[in-house]
């Protein structure tokens, strides 16, 4: 297909996702963008659609006008949480892949995507990972974090795919670390990737489809070369992505879980068990792409559940209807000049007022953005941010 | 037909930061564009020429009062706009102009000492809604759209929509007071602080129920309702004749009267049930919510109902006594148009047919084949029927297949209107919820004739001299 008959399709599939919606607006109020802006419709949930939606339907070609868009379309965090609120009170229209499409299509049009993006783009195409680490440094790290190098043959059970995050951000090099100290406990037989590719989520989340391909086909690869039956991930991105927009005969055969879930299986098979006291009250952040996306809520519930002295508590806003961090939808890389707020601050806030020590996530960028959002908010003596799995290494 | 001067949206824009703060203004052509949609424009999409010359989201009645005074001397249709969920096509206009937007209205304060509450219209409706709850309060209306409607717009159209009028009455009954500015610029203020009402003229009601035509509402006082007991019931029957008969028998044998009495045709219940959970329904029913002073007040006035009711031999008819269960009804009942448009892949076009007591098991019969024998309304089938019926009103409702051109989604929404009128004006009733004019304005001219419609464009003229306010609102001349 060349670049005209995509776009032409791409229109086309735009058009016709958005013709179900009926401008109600029931989604608005659920949108954590809209929140933190100045109040403009245009703004959040399907007021964005229907930005895009005009755009393609009057064919509205000046560069100007197809900036102001992707400001629009690139702001969304692709949370789900419109989607959720249009099945359950309106026509159940698919706003957030119309948002990807609409993505794709700026990107064809050589508009998007945002221009710290682009950095991120080519660093996926130079590196394979977003954030430019040099392989080099991702081997040192990796032999600090002593995890074994998956092989075939080596009768390992489970692939751990460590994700791009860990090799760049320190905290969650923690997190990764404790993963593996689990793992380790529970006597998992498993390895990582010498040299791992990201699964390409940041290249999709930017319309960057075509990259997104060349990185799934190379893990794909991988693991066919590997004889991988079984991937555990660290970030529900990663985990989304293997699991619902790998092609299905790709990874046919190959169970896919988030680590979370592991953690749950082993806890329950009692190979984890925990036996100090965490005496601390905790409040669980549900990741998009683990809850609303994949429907995964009970696990890391579970898995917080089962060490001892923890209290959990719940945000007003959890599960289905919880509020992302901020970071979805390739937003790790872009900041816009329309919002007045950060939506992990506002996190924050909401943890700080229903009196939690502890805000335990399960998803790199959450763990980030809220630690960040702890920060801002000048909480650091009230508030920790911290992974399941760390908590759980702490209470081995 | 008015005219109004053409201009560019750069001028209206500059010409509006000289009055306006930046913070207030937006010109973006998406924002525009998104500040002229309402929930049909699948069927009458807008065109470019159409998109408003800017945006204006004040914050104080000044501000307000400001840009009120500059339309008016440039003679530039206002269009005001809060969440723009109206379902008779007051959200939607066919001319340039400037949208006002009142989201950042939103002044709220629970005067307890004077038994009243004061807000902004910009809150959407079940903002205000939960802050009064938290203060042992009830706020006497409950629209659908209650997340996301803003009050403004709720007063506007003075509805209760699914309360029962007989039992809570409507929003004018509890508005003390408001704020008014005029089309012209200069500010109102209507009403008493009292909880004793005004006798004799009040502007307070030339405003509340207004649709919107003579000024905008910037603060409204509301008399305080304390937080009522409730109580529960459901009664399922064989068809809805006998259905309609024992909702009659509610009204007509004296029995209490109920808070909401909400209507599910076999088909939704059916469809809503099993997606809450609940065993399938044996037939249409009705689920009714009695408020009382104590539990025993309600549950008392439940029991007479579902004694009443029992007289038209349903299949079943009881008190409900676990609230879990009653939630899971109430939200199938709440659920039920998004579950039909999934279900039927469609979008909806959704009527309000209001019946007399002593019609509602014709009217319902009507309602039933409202499709009949009209060319492209007929092809989409018997409408789904639910709605308010406690309150005498019915929402039958027609799912049109997304991919249908615009123009035969024009023609279902014309031909529904029309039908809806025809019914309405058999039975000498007239739309309870969504308001007089707009798309309804030729059912006014048919209800209440030329004389009335001339009365309400002179009364409007008083007002707004120049037709600049909501002029898609009250037909041009």
């Amino acid at each position: 297909m060349d670049v005209q008959e995509l776009t032409q399709e791409l229109r086309k599939e735009i058009l016709d996702t958005l013709s179900c919606c009926i401008n109600c607006r029931f989604c608005l109020p659920s949108c954590p963008r809209f929140d933190i802006t100045t109040g403009d419709v245009s703004q959040g949930a399907s007021g964005i659609t229907r930005a895009l939606y005009y755009t393609v339907k009057w064919g509205m070609t000046d560069r100007e006008t197809l900036q102001e868009l992707r400001d629009i379309l690139y702001s969304c965090m692709t949370c789900k949480n419109c989607e959720v609120a249009c099945k359950n009170l309106s026509t159940g229209t698919k706003l957030v892949e119309a948002i990807e499409k609409g993505r794709q299509l700026l990107i064809e049009e050589m508009v998007g995507p945002m221009p710290k993006q682009k950095e991120a783009l080519e660093y996926l195409q130079r590196y394979g990972n977003p954030y430019g680490t040099p392989p080099s440094v991702r081997r040192e790290w990796l032999e600090e974090l002593n995890a074994p190098v998956f092989s075939q043959g080596a009768e390992m059970e489970v692939l751990f795919y460590v994700g791009c995050t860990a090799f760049h951000d320190a905290t969650v090099k923690n997190m990764a670390k404790s993963i593996i100290i689990l793992l380790e406990k529970a006597q998992v037989r498993f390895g990582v990737l010498e040299d791992e590719v990201c699964c390409g989520n940041p290249a999709l989340g930017m319309g960057e489809v075509g990259l997104f391909e060349e990185l799934s086909e190379k893990n794909v690869e991988q693991f066919q070369k590997l004889g991988v039956r079984h991937i555990v991930t660290l970030s529900p991105h990663c985990f989304d992505t293997l699991t619902n927009r790998y092609p299905e005969e790709a990874l046919a055969g190959v169970k896919v879980q988030h680590y979370s879930q592991l953690l749950a299986d082993l806890i329950e098979q009692k190979r984890l068990v925990f036996k100090s006291r965490l005496n601390k009250r905790v409040v669980y952040q549900d990741p998009c792409y683990l809850g609303r996306h994949n429907d995964i809520y009970e696990a890391p519930r579970k898995v917080l559940g089962s060490i001892p002295g923890i209290e959990l508590i719940e945000f007003p806003r959890a599960r289905v209807d919880s509020v992302c961090c901020g970071g979805g939808g390739g937003r790790m890389w872009a900041d816009f000049a329309s919002e007045v707020e950060r939506i992990a601050n506002l996190r924050v806030n909401e943890a700080i007022t229903i009196g939690s020590e502890i805000i335990a996530t399960a998803c790199p960028w959450c763990l980030s953005m809220l630690s960040d959002g702890v920060k801002s908010v000048n909480v650091e003596d009230k508030l920790e941010v911290r992974d399941i799995a760390e908590l759980c290494v702490e209470a081995l | 037909m008015v005219d109004y001067p053409e201009y560019k949206p750069e001028d209206i824009y500059q010409g509006l930061r000289t009055i306006l703060p930046e913070a207030a203004l937006s010109e973006s052509v998406f924002e525009r564009i998104n500040s002229a949609l309402d929930p049909y424009t699948f069927a009458s999409d807008i065109t470019p020429e159409e998109v408003p010359y800017a945006v204006a989201r004040p914050s104080s009645t000044d501000e307000v009062s400001q840009l009120m005074k500059y339309a008016n001397s440039q003679r530039i249709p206002v269009y005001v706009r809060g969440s723009g969920t109206s379902l008779h096509g007051a959200a939607r206009f066919h001319r340039r102009g400037i949208v006002l937007n009142v989201s950042r209205l939103t002044r709220f304060e629970i005067k307890k000492d004077y038994g009243f509450v004061e807000f902004g219209p910009g809150h959407r409706v079940i903002d205000v809604r939960e802050q009064l709850e938290k203060e042992g309060y009830f706020l006497p209306l409950v629209p659908g759209s209650i997340r996301i409607a803003s009050i403004g717009g709720i007063i506007s159209n003075n509805t209760g929509a699914h309360a029962v009028d007989s039992c809570l009455g409507k929003p004018r009954d509890y508005t003390l007071g408001l704020e008014v500015v005029l089309p012209t610029g200069e500010v109102l203020q209507t009403g008493t602080k009292s909880l004793r009402r005004l006798a004799g003229t009040d502007l307070t009601h030339y405003f509340v129920g207004g649709d919107g035509i003579l000024g905008i509402i910037t603060g409204v006082r509301m008399r305080l309702l304390p937080m009522f007991k409730s109580a529960y019931g459901v009664a399922f029957f064989d068809d809805l004749v006998r259905l309609a008969r024992a909702v009659q028998r509610i009204y007509q044998e004296n029995a209490p009267l109920p808070l909401f009495l909400e209507l599910l045709d076999k088909r939704c219940a059916e469809l809503t049930f099993e997606i809450q959970g609940l065993p399938k329904p044996p037939g249409p029913l009705i689920m009714f919510h009695a408020m009382g002073q104590t539990e025993d007040e309600a549950t008392y006035k439940i029991n007479q109902m579902v004694r009443v009711i029992q007289k038209e031999s349903p299949i079943e008819a009881r008190r409900i006594d676990d609230v879990d269960e009653w939630h899971k009804i109430w939200l199938a009942r709440e659920s039920a148009l998004p579950f039909v448009c999934q279900a039927s892949k469609g979008v909806f076009a959704l009527s309000e047919v209001v019946s007399t007591v002593a019609d509602l098991s014709d009217c319902l019969e009507d309602v039933r084949n409202m499709g009949k024998g009209i060319p492209t309304l007929e092809k989409l089938g018997e409408p789904y029927i639910f709605g308010h019926i406690g309150a005498l009103t019915f929402h039958p409702t027609f799912i049109i297949p997304t991919d249908w051109p615009s123009e035969d989604k024009a023609k279902v929404l014309e031909e529904m209107f029309a039908r809806e009128a025809e019914i309405n004006l058999k039975y000498g009733t007239a739309g309870g919820e969504w308001g007089q004019f707009a798309r309804r304005a030729p059912f006014f001219l048919k209800r209440y004739g030329e004389r009335a419609f001339e009365l309400v464009k002179a009364v409007k003229k008083v007002f707004d001299p120049n037709h600049i306010l909501n002029p898609n609102v009250l037909p041009e001349e």
